[in-house]
């Protein structure tokens, strides 16, 4: 099994004494390159903690997580930071699109921070793929949940990361778009050969993924 | 690198002889100069004033404007007619070494070209230092992508190796699958080949063979259907068409078995979809899973099929009344062979969802199942638009 993200034994506590909050209690996990991986648990149940872990996000207590065999939270934060713009694409559930921009640059942005040139044409392929072409010019508050994450969704993509860290993509959309939103993620990183990480508390849209992580009180239950 | 640097080392020092030599000439040649302005200054002096000119050639004489010789080695005489020559015409005589002119000359050279030397030495060295930096970047990055590609590459590896596992597998499961109906079979047509029994008691075993051969046909067929897929025999066609043909096909398929459990089955649909899909395989889809609908759903209950419209998919929804799926079981319906907790008494080889699943993924599609209320399921299909 090709393995691109590992946690080992990974801990994170918050707060102290009567305030301990184990978020992350002794957590392995792996996650195969290529596949779509569900993390599923209720609220609290330290996924969304879990999550920012292996974006780099935030730091462990203790513990590590390996991305392509290389333990990211050895490098210092400025080089960390280059490592997850360059490997990891985030989407989160309050899809966090830019309001003063315009789709297209929200999408393209990301790109022109990392000093990247814009391949207009494949941007284009995705944004067609998505649905969304034709929104290209729209503020973000012209657009419906679904189209908002759809664009989220294709700012995540067009930087072409190694994995793709999902946090709840569909806790704000309506029951139709739920399905597409991940059927269209799916696709494009099946397309692209990317690996996808999705957190969600819906156990019906896990569903849909590959491999299913449970995860209960800071510890995986079970991977299936 | 001990020979580039070697080289480089040479070539500083032979550019540093070179600029020493550019100095030193330049001085010499500076130096010689003011002897000539000096001497053109002593032969006007001679011409404006005659009655020097003996003076004049006594001190040329005496002097020798290019050897190095003291002021003090000219007699006071001499030194008499110089001070005069000063005082009145303002002559001044120097000797080339000590004529600071030449040594300001010198030194002013000297630090021009000294500084010009480092400003371009500094430039260089920046220029050095931007590309070793984007060298050192442009290694990074392909580093990277090397990286990607091995891991891709270790990635499509081990895929390929998992088909041999993945046939394996099926061998294994379907020769198990075959095991349990083969047995009862074998146990049923011995009993009713014994001498033992009654008339009656023979008929009825009779049947049961016969019952229990068709199970096994039902479940052959199945498996059939599974390896070949599994084994990309099948090749689908997706194709645009109606859905709702395609739909119409697959419940006119499980009409009989609906109708023989009084179940009503109702599609809704607002407008024509054309959805790319292969007809064929996409009517064993929807047939698989009406099939569950109606085996799990009780007599007298109705199963809802509509057919919605995405932004990029169509889909289509079946909504049953029946014993509905828990949530735990929920992503394992699709796995090959899974009877559900609730499936005790129920026909079945636990395959139909899974072919399902592979035939819509095969499709760019996706299967998904929810709970419905107050009890059953709604199976969601989509398919690409």
């Amino acid at each position: 099994m090709s393995i691109i993200v590992e946690v080992q034994d990974l801990v994170k506590y918050y707060g102290a004494g009567d305030n301990l909050v184990r978020a992350i209690d002794h957590t392995s996990l792996k996650i195969e390159s290529g596949r779509f991986t569900a993390i599923v648990g209720r609220s609290g149940s330290g996924k969304s903690t879990l999550l920012h872990m292996i974006g780099g996000l935030d730091r462990p207590d203790s513990g590590k997580v390996l991305i392509d065999g290389r333990d990211i939270f050895a490098l210092k934060d400025d080089k960390l930071a280059q490592f997850r713009r360059k490997k990891i694409g985030f989407i989160f559930q309050d899809f966090n699109l830019i309001p003063a921009l315009n789709v297209w640059e929200n999408i393209v942005l990301p790109l022109g921070l990392d000093g990247k040139k814009v391949d207009v044409k494949e941007v284009k392929r995705v944004l067609e793929q998505l649905g969304i072409l034709d929104k290209l010019h729209a503020m973000p508050n012209t657009l419906s949940g679904g189209q908002k994450q759809r664009a989220a969704i294709a700012r995540a993509i067009v930087t072409n990361p190694a994995i793709i860290c999902a946090d709840e993509p569909t806790g704000n959309l309506d029951s139709k778009s739920e399905m597409e939103v991940v059927s269209l993620m799916k696709k494009c990183v099946s397309d692209y050969g990317q690996t996808l990480v999705m957190i969600t508390h819906d156990e019906t849209i896990a569903q849909m993924a590959d491999n299913v992580v449970l995860i209960e009180d800071g510890k995986v239950v079970s991977q299936s | 690198m001990d020979g580039k640097s070697r080289q480089e080392v040479k070539k500083y020092i032979l550019s540093f002889f070179v600029w020493v030599l550019c100095i030193t000439t330049g001085v010499y040649m500076f130096a010689r100069y003011e002897e000539r302005m000096q001497r053109n200054q002593i032969a006007e002096l001679a011409e404006l004033h005659p009655e020097l000119e003996a003076d004049i050639i006594r001190i040329m004489e005496k002097s020798d404007w290019d050897a190095s010789r003291e002021t003090d080695q000219l007699s006071e005489e001499e030194k008499q007619i110089l001070t005069r020559l000063e005082e009145t015409y303002g002559y001044h005589y120097t000797r080339s070494i000590t004529n600071h002119r030449v040594w300001r000359f010198g030194i002013f050279s000297v630090a021009i070209t000294g500084m010009m030397v480092m400003i371009l030495w500094i430039l260089s060295g920046r220029k050095k230092e931007t590309q070793e930096k984007e060298s050192e970047e442009q290694r990074m990055k392909l580093e990277e992508a090397l990286k990607e590609a091995n891991t891709h590459l270790a990635d499509l590896k081990e895929r390929y190796g998992r088909e041999e596992e993945k046939t394996k597998a099926l061998i294994t499961d379907i020769s198990h699958q075959l095991k349990t109906p083969l047995a009862s079979l074998r146990m049923s047509h011995e009993l009713a080949a014994s001498d033992y029994l009654t008339e009656e008691e023979r008929k009825e075993f009779a049947e049961q063979v016969e019952t229990e051969i068709e199970r096994l046909q039902i479940l052959l067929d199945e498996m059939i259907k599974l390896s070949r897929l599994e084994k990309n025999m099948i090749e689908l066609k997706p194709e645009r068409s109606r859905i709702k043909d395609t739909l119409s096909e697959a419940v006119s398929v499980i009409y009989p078995k609906a109708l023989a459990k009084s179940m009503n089955i109702l599609v809704e649909m607002k407008e024509e979809l054309i959805v790319k899909h292969d007809v064929h395989w996409t009517v064993e889809v929807f047939t698989n899973i009406l099939d569950n609908a109606v085996k799990y759903s009780p007599e007298n209950t109705e199963i809802k099929i509509c057919i919605k419209p995405l932004a990029r998919y169509a889909m289509i929804e079946f909504m049953d009344e029946g014993t509905g799926i828990p949530d735990e079981e929920k992503h394992r319906i699709y796995q090959r062979f899974y009877r559900g907790k609730n499936s005790e008494g129920i026909e079945g080889t636990g395959v139909g969802l899974f072919l399902a699943r592979q035939i819509l993924e095969a499709e760019d599609g996706n299967i998904m199942v929810k709970n419905r209320h107050p009890k059953g399921n709604v199976f969601r299909v989509m398919l690409p638009l």
